[in-house]
């Protein structure tokens, strides 16, 4: 009895407030992660179609994991995927550094320029999706008349997203479009942070503005820029809602991104016994660049 | 401030969305839940409820799905184990898996002798292993070319076309005549040759399909093997791609839609689709070319024109879940919908009856002369669905040989290597589901 | 400086207008459309601007039971969800902040958690749904937007915490408040403003999110881009109802986006840059 009752008085002043209050999301993020994961790592190791139930779930070892990497559409979603994160975001990095050190210069009403620029971030994916389906479509769309009226014509006379070579771009762009102003917006809150001091002892010592950016600016800012390009690259990876409603994949599998891949074998063909196999292999391209993330967030 | 506003909201909402469920049980009506797609023959059968209402006493509640997410929303609707529906109206490529789930009841279970079956084609194809019906067609069409008349009969294009090609300006028996006629059509940008469907989707399947079968392919053979790497297939393939030439560029991103909306309005002479989509043409609401259209069966190869090959061949119709509680009610429903008498009825608000003698009752000729064509198309065809007749028929047709076809189109495969990889992902597929021993 | 300052800030001028300009323009577009009458959709070279304009399409939207009821659907689970979430995630960041409860550890677990791509919880989703008969039930789509949003509302409220001075809190419990009533009478209201932007901002990525609802709602739980996607596919495509439905889901977020913009990046970097 003496052993229960100290035993309750130990948890009762070690039972804090503190862990009350951590419980509720710990145990909510325990339940929905670890079970999930493990049910579907467990698997990955079966063959299970669900349009053969009656086929149930049979156990092939590491069958599932070995076809991935026989399987071509696996290296050619492998590679789209490498191509739509180094592209776009690239030029997210780019368009976004130049915007934010244009915003930078406090040029007259620049909250409202802010604000618009906000606007594309704020759609919806599905809806920038068919927003720009519908302003490329080669007849009823604008974008192809403003190609023409650029004197693109060649380009402007042949429906892009039915292009092996132009489809990615134009996915590319509108990933652009719609998430450089994040870009913009931390590269701006990097520069804000940035102290005045540097920049006047550069001036008093006569520095051209070119080597005050790669000097001063760039350096500065690098941990700005890195934050922006690690997470803009974690969710390029993922990249679904806008190639899934322009493209579903295709022409071919010229658009066929590895999160797209992994939803058709699951949800088309019900094959999930291999898209659970897929899943994981999203999961460790994504946990390479996550571990990243995690090392110079601990610096 | 917000919070506690944001918290009344809450509460507000958690009694609403509480209401939101609890009312509907609340209802007495004996009703029966249907699901069905967004289509013009949903909209046929959906005149006859209110007289089914009056004359059975079965009231209907009906929801109705994009083409689509139907499918999917169907599977996975079953999947959950509680089935939303009594009753679905779906396609015959999608109930052989749910047979398979035991998700359905036999329709055999009831007197099926009201249902007249003799009359309706390839209904041995509805029986299961277990020798039971468990789905009753509604409509039943066929691929087809949809042509404008009024063209075709000219004087002056008869003229040309003579002078140009040598032979008379008629609907086309064999592709060679297709790719003519459509070469002959294609005037950009005011008139295209050929309306098609090329974005990556079961259309392209289609449209493939219609080219391997009319030169005497097939995708398996008798053991199941998977057999469209086959001259036949490279030929199928290069005909299609040389049709998209004669196409409107913008073809190869359409689907259904954008297609039908193309020849409705008046920019393409031919259509290749299938026959319902006559409809359309007919209906002067959307059609700037009603009257002026009539209906041609898909062409062949020369030397399988008096051949006797697969044709292209869809039906929707009527299932009854096994979770239903109001089975009696819901054969009741079926019963009266596939009748003849309703038939006759909806068939003029836009349907291709599944009842051969619907098709040439008086009162439908009478809106609908070319209903002809179609029953003698189908009396002379091997009808065949475009899904082989399996549960894994959908994910070859609809993913792997779609697929195909597209890679071909774009240039990402030869026509070879496109086909091979289909036909080893169709054996792989096949023989994890245990058809080969 | 000197005489080229002024040349310089005005072509500095001239590109941020046209920036700001193409960035509108895909906006502007679904916008103009959705007021056009739906012959002026099928124009082939298109119109720029309608010739007509109406109403009608945003007339059928509400007089159209289905869009109507997506709306309603897309509108109890994002505010559930993300009344579920801050209720639990609030004390959570809290008591991160203050007690440093398990230490770096715990922190890492929940970016990590932000960090997996979702499809890798969507199929095991769907198959419990599934297994438990909760497919197309809210229950299941809001548990799981609340799992998709809580790593957000943690990471941002741990910051807000964090920047809260903490002797505010102490002399509250000096002059006789407990832990929870310093916590309910001095803490909530002092991060209130923070409470609302974590809010908004979990409330945009719940009303956008896609994959979730696209596998585990149905019929009667369906959100707007669900509803939004299948217009794509669908057989008979009205592009006028369908940039109705465009700019109805984007004008609330949009309003949402800039009302927060202040706490934008903090949000949208997750705790990675210290506000």
């Amino acid at each position: 009895m003496k052993i229960i009752s100290n035993f309750l008085g130990y948890i009762k002043g070690r039972w804090h407030i503190k862990y009350a209050l951590i419980l509720p999301t710990f145990i909510f993020l325990l339940v929905l992660v670890f079970f999930p994961l493990l049910y579907s790592f467990k698997l990955s190791f079966y063959s299970w179609n669900l349009l053969r139930p009656k086929l149930g779930l049979k156990f092939i070892g590491l069958d599932n994991y070995l076809y991935l990497f026989s399987d071509p559409q696996i290296s050619n979603a492998l590679f789209l995927t490498f191509y739509f994160t180094i592209g776009a975001v690239g030029l997210e990095l780019l368009f976004g550094m130049a915007l934010a050190l244009l915003l930078n210069q406090d040029l007259k009403g620049g909250r409202l320029y802010k604000s618009f620029l906000l606007i594309p971030l704020m759609t919806a994916p599905v809806v920038a999706g068919f927003t720009w389906n519908y302003l490329l479509h080669l007849e009823f769309g604008p974008i192809p008349q403003i190609l023409k009226f650029l004197g693109f014509t060649s380009l402007a006379s042949r429906p892009i997203l039915a292009s092996k070579e132009l489809v990615m771009p134009a996915i590319i762009l509108v990933d652009v479009w719609q998430t450089t102003p994040f870009v913009m917006l931390v590269i701006l809150a990097g520069l804000q942070a940035i102290p005045i001091e540097p920049y006047e002892a550069a001036k008093v010592d006569g520095a051209s503005s070119t080597q005050i950016f790669f000097k001063i600016t760039l350096p500065m800012l690098k941990p700005a820029i890195l934050v922006a390009l690690l997470i803009r690259t974690i969710h390029a990876i993922r990249f679904f809602d806008v190639a899934f409603v322009m493209t579903g994949g295709g022409p071919g599998t010229a658009s066929e991104l590895l999160p797209l891949y992994n939803y058709s074998v699951c949800f088309v063909d019900f094959n999930l016994g291999y898209g659970s196999a897929i899943s994981f292999l999203v999961l460790g391209v994504s946990a390479i660049f996550s571990f990243l993330y995690i090392i110079f967030l601990r610096r | 401030m917000l919070f506690k506003r944001s918290f009344s909201l809450s509460v507000f909402l958690i009694i609403f969305f509480i209401s939101l469920i609890t009312l509907p049980s609340l209802a007495k009506e004996v009703t029966l839940k249907i699901s069905s797609e967004v289509g013009i023959h949903t909209e046929a059968w959906k005149t006859d409820l209110k007289r089914l209402y009056k004359e059975k006493g079965i009231k209907v509640k009906l929801e109705q799905f994009p083409f689509k997410k139907y499918r999917e929303k169907l599977m996975l609707d079953y999947q959950s184990g509680s089935p939303s529906y009594d009753v679905n109206y779906l396609s015959y490529g999608w109930y052989r898996a749910l047979v398979d789930g035991g998700h359905l009841y036999p329709l055999s279970n009831f007197d099926i002798k009201g249902l007249n079956l003799s009359e309706v084609p390839n209904i041995n194809l509805f029986f299961g292993k277990d020798k039971k019906l468990y789905f009753m067609p509604f409509m039943n069409e066929i691929a087809g070319i949809i042509y404008r008349k009024d063209l075709f009969e000219n004087p002056t294009e008869k003229k040309n076309f003579k002078a140009k090609y040598g032979y008379d300006l008629a609907p086309p028996k064999t592709f060679k005549q297709y790719r003519d006629i459509a070469e002959f059509f294609y005037r950009p940008p005011k008139l295209y040759g050929v309306s098609l469907m090329g974005k990556r989707s079961v259309f392209l399947t289609v449209h493939f399909m219609n080219r391997l079968w009319g030169r005497g392919g097939d995708i398996l053979d008798k053991n199941m093997k998977p057999i469209l790497n086959s001259p036949e297939g490279v030929e199928a393939l290069n005909d299609l791609k040389e049709m998209f030439k004669y196409a409107n560029p913008a073809a190869s991103t359409h689907l259904f839609h954008e297609a039908v909306t193309e020849f409705t309005q008046g920019k393409s002479a031919m259509l290749e689709i299938w026959s319902t989509v006559m409809l359309y043409a007919e209906d002067p609401k959307k059609s700037r070319v009603v009257g002026k259209v009539s209906f041609a069966p898909i062409p062949r190869r020369k030397d399988f024109l008096n051949k006797e090959v697969p044709y292209l061949y869809i039906a929707w119709g009527f299932v009854i879940a096994n979770k239903s509680k109001k089975k009696d009610a819901a054969f009741e429903f079926i019963k009266y919908i596939t009748s003849k008498e309703s038939m006759i009825r909806t068939t003029p608000h836009g349907n291709i009856p599944a009842r051969l003698s619907v098709m040439d009752a008086p009162e439908v000729l009478k809106v609908f002369p070319w209903m002809k064509t179609i029953k003698e198309t189908m009396l002379k065809s091997k009808l065949t669905p475009i899904y082989p007749w399996i549960p894994e028929g959908v994910t070859i047709s609809a993913d792997y040989i779609s697929l195909a076809v597209s890679q071909f189109l774009s240039g990402e495969k030869s026509a070879k290597e496109a086909l091979k990889e289909a036909d080893r992902k169709i054996y792989k597929l096949l023989k994890e589901g245990g058809y080969y021993k | 400086m000197g005489k080229f300052y002024h040349l310089k800030r005005f072509i500095n001028y001239i590109i941020v207008i046209i920036i700001v300009f193409a960035a509108l323009f895909p906006i502007y577009w679904i916008f103009q459309s959705s007021f056009k009458p739906p012959i002026e959709h099928l124009t082939s070279p298109p119109l720029w601007f309608p010739k007509h304009i109406t109403g009608e399409n945003y007339i059928s939207l509400f007089k159209n039971s289905d869009i109507v009821e997506t709306l309603l659907n897309s509108i109890i689970i994002t505010s559930l969800s993300v009344f579920i979430a801050m209720l639990i995630g609030t004390p959570a960041a809290y008591s991160i902040a203050r007690f440093n409860v398990g230490g770096i550890n715990f922190p890492l677990f929940i970016l990590l958690v932000r960090m997996t791509p979702p499809i890798v919880f969507v199929i095991p989703f769907f198959l419990i749904a599934k297994k438990l008969g909760l497919q197309d039930s809210y229950i299941s789509i809001i548990l799981t937007e609340v799992f998709f949003i809580i790593p957000l509302a943690v990471w941002m409220m741990i910051g807000f915490f964090y920047d809260l001075p903490t002797s505010l809190e102490e002399a509250a419990m000096v002059d006789g408040c407990s832990r929870w009533q310093a916590m309910v009478k001095i803490v909530l209201p002092l991060t209130s403003p923070g409470l609302a932007a974590t809010a908004i901002l979990c409330s945009i990525l719940v009303w956008n999110d896609f994959l979730f609802p696209l596998i585990l709602t149905g019929s009667r739980t369906r959100t707007l881009p669900v509803l939004v996607n299948s217009f794509v596919t669908q057989r008979g495509l009205d592009y006028g109802l369908m940039c109705a439905t465009g700019v109805i889901m984007t004008i609330p977020m949009a309003i949402f986006g800039v009302a927060v913009q202040k706490y934008l990046v903090q949000g949208l970097t997750s705790g990675a840059m210290k506000g």
